[in-house]
Formats: structure tokens, sequence, C-alpha cells
């Protein structure tokens, strides 16, 4: 039967299928002491009302930020949370999630961060899970505490700072802006209604493409064939494999899950989440913009 | 009164109906994002009916006492989503007693209630 969900994703021609797994994998594998199944959801109180047997919760606000500054947890804390979630080094962990598996994809890419990079995502998410019929429960599971060594961190190979996008931009590298059309054209920004949160300055970086994230997927929160992302990232957006990609959004949530999409679906070996994205350069004195 | 991010992390649209001498006839809300902002909201808009809030006390109201209120383990960090409707609201009072008085400071007749 695992064969058959495996063999789709197979199907759908990517350049990393290993990165995925179906939910019937998952099934099959929720008592696999191997693996650690993690819910990372943007409406972080979806796991407590109910969640894939032996499904831990990583609240990305919570437990992958620093409380005081704008960044992400040191490695010793790192270092507890696994051993508290009972994530081993070895540990294969599968995330999955709420509105297309966005924010477990971010989750996977803070991991990235610390160098676990023994990380999947279940294709299709809580959605899929749930249209599927399959159990879920709200038994919150507790695994024994694992040794964790304390990792090295290394942003360089897969996160942008706001100086790396300058440079990026005197080079003309490519950039996509995975936000809505309304927010890369600063449209939204000059709604009188809404308050927009966050910057003081609406457009985009110049030079940006824009394609938003949630293209990438299918209606059942499934990721779309790599021929059909393609044809988006490649046919519309001239991004190519060999380029050195910067995707951005707004917090650098969006942005993190067409950075899964064009590193492992599509094996771009040089792409960057510059998370600092549109909070941080619309309200930075004297950075270009576009409209 | 709209509030929030419709583009990512929740918006909600607040509907106030004003009363006689600063009194709220009816209160309600649409919105998306995620169960802390949207249970909030609801919350918030039904003390405010249920305690019969005027206008100015609802202005007065503490948004620290509102999160406790919600529960703090439940919150946790994101204060700003459990706070969206409170705030909104206040927006939607302060709009409405703007409007009030731009109306007032016509020369048209006195109005009845909202």
């Amino acid at each position: 039967m695992t064969q058959g969900a495996e063999q789709e994703i197979a199907q759908k021609g990517y350049a990393h299928p290993e990165m995925l797994v179906s939910t019937q994998w998952v099934a099959e594998h929720v008592d696999d002491p191997n693996v650690r199944i993690v819910e990372s959801d943007e409406d972080v109180l979806l796991y407590d009302i109910g969640h894939i047997p032996n499904a831990v919760k990583i609240d990305w606000v919570e437990d992958l930020n620093d409380p005081l500054i704008r960044d992400y947890l040191d490695p010793e804390h790192f270092a507890r949370l696994m051993s508290e979630k009972g994530i081993s080094p070895d540990t294969m962990v599968v995330f999955y999630g709420d509105k297309n598996n966005w924010w477990a994809c971010y989750a996977l890419w803070v991991f990235g961060l610390f160098g676990h990079e023994n990380a999947k995502i279940m294709d299709g998410g809580r959605l899929k899970w749930e249209a599927e019929g399959r159990p879920m429960t709200q038994e919150v599971p507790s695994f024994p505490h694992t040794d964790y060594p304390v990792p090295t961190r290394d942003d360089s190979k897969i996160r942008a700072f706001r100086e790396d996008v300058m440079e990026h931009l005197e080079k003309r590298g490519p950039l996509v802006d995975v936000r809505s059309p309304g927010e890369y054209s600063g449209e939204l920004l000059h709604m009188p209604d809404y308050p927009q949160e966050g910057a003081l300055r609406g457009g985009h970086i110049p030079g940006a493409a824009n394609v938003p994230w949630a293209r990438a997927v299918r209606e059942d929160g499934t990721f779309k064939s790599a021929d059909e992302l393609k044809a988006i990232y490649e046919g519309e957006a001239a991004l190519n494999e060999r380029d050195d990609v910067i995707a951005y959004c707004r917090i650098g949530e969006r942005s993190s899950h067409t950075w899964f999409v064009l590193k492992y679906l599509l094996g771009y070996d040089n792409v960057r989440n510059y998370d600092g994205s549109w909070t941080e350069w619309g309200n930075a004195v004297r950075a270009p913009i576009e409209r | 009164m709209p509030g929030g991010s419709p583009e990512c992390g929740g918006s909600i649209v607040i509907y106030l109906a004003g009363g006689e001498e600063g009194r709220i006839r009816d209160l309600s809300f649409t919105g998306q994002g995620d169960i802390i902002s949207q249970a909030a909201t609801s919350l918030i808009l039904k003390q405010v009916m249920d305690d019969g809030l005027t206008m100015g006390e609802v202005l007065a109201l503490d948004y620290k006492a509102f999160v406790d209120r919600v529960g703090r383990e439940v919150v946790g960090s994101r204060t700003r989503n459990a706070t969206m409707g409170l705030s909104t609201l206040k927006s939607a009072i302060r709009q409405y007693q703007k409007n009030r008085l731009l109306a007032d400071s016509t020369t048209e007749p006195a109005r009845n209630g909202g």
C-alpha cells in the first residue's frame, strides 16, 4: 500500500522525492521509534484539537524563536528542545501542518540551520490526513528525553540577511517575492482600511519576480508535479536551477515554503530564504524599492 | 472597521451599531485567521454586549486583563492575535465617535442614535 502512495510522489518527477512522505507512509510509521512526527502550524491550537497519533507539537513562535531579539533560538536551546521532544541526531523528523504545510516547511528550514537534515514533509499536510479520514487524537505523547549534542549553527547556506540581498541586487541575482500581487505592488499597503502591521513602504525588492507561494500546491494541499512547478518558476518567473536564488515574503514564512519547493522539489543547489523579508526591507532606510 | 492582515496572520472586520448616549446597540464580526484571533474576537464582543458596556467603557478596557481572561497559557506570545478583536473594536468606536462629531458639526438636524 505504501508503495502506491510513494509511487505517486515518485511520479511527480522531483529532484529529491525522498524529502516527501505520503500520509500512508506516516500512518504506517506512527509507532516507529526512529521517526518523530512533528506538527507545526500557523494556527497553533489545531494540534490541541486533534493531531496525528504520536505527533509532537513544535510551536514556531514559542519554540523556534529567540524570546528577545529577532532571530531563531541558539544551538543550546535547539539541543534542549530536541531532547525534550525525544529527537536524537539520527531521528527522521517528519513535519506536517496547516495551510499547505506552510509552517511545516518553515520549521524544517529552521532545523536546517542546525544541521538536522534528516527531515521530511508529509505531502498534503493536515488537510489531506483529515480528508482521508485518518485517525486523530488529543493525547499528547511523551517520549524519553534524548541526548542531543549541541549542534553547530550555520545560517550561510540557506539564509540570506539584508546585506546579502544588497550584494545580490548589485549582481542582479534572481529574487522571488512570494507574496500576493497586492502586497508585491504595494497596493495593499495603501488600502486605507487595513492597518498593515509592519512596513512603512510598499512595493517589492527591485527585479524580484512575483510568484505567490500557494501556486506551488494543489487543492488537496499536496505539491504540484515538477513539470507544473517548472512551468511556473522557470517558464513564468525565468528562474533556472543553476541560479543563486533568494526568496522572501513578509516575515519569511511563506518564502520558506517556496525555498523548499525550489531546493528539494526542483533541485536548486543555491536557494536562500531572506527571512527579514518585507517587514525589514519595507522599513529599512534607503533600501531600494520598485512598484 | 477592519483589523489585522488579510494576507498573513488573520484579519477581522467589526460591525458596530451605536445607540443613544454612547451605548452600543449591536456588534458583530467576520474574519479569517487562527483560532486564537477568531475566538478572542468572539469573546470580547460577547463580553461587551453581555456586560452592556458603553463605548467609553470599551475604550478603557485593559488589554492585559483581557489576555488573562483568554488565558496566558493559550495565548503565549501571540498577544497580537488575542487582542486583534479588542483593538479593532476600539478603532471602530473611535471612528464612530469621529463620524458623529463630524456629522454634528454640520448644520444638519440632530440624528437619533446610530
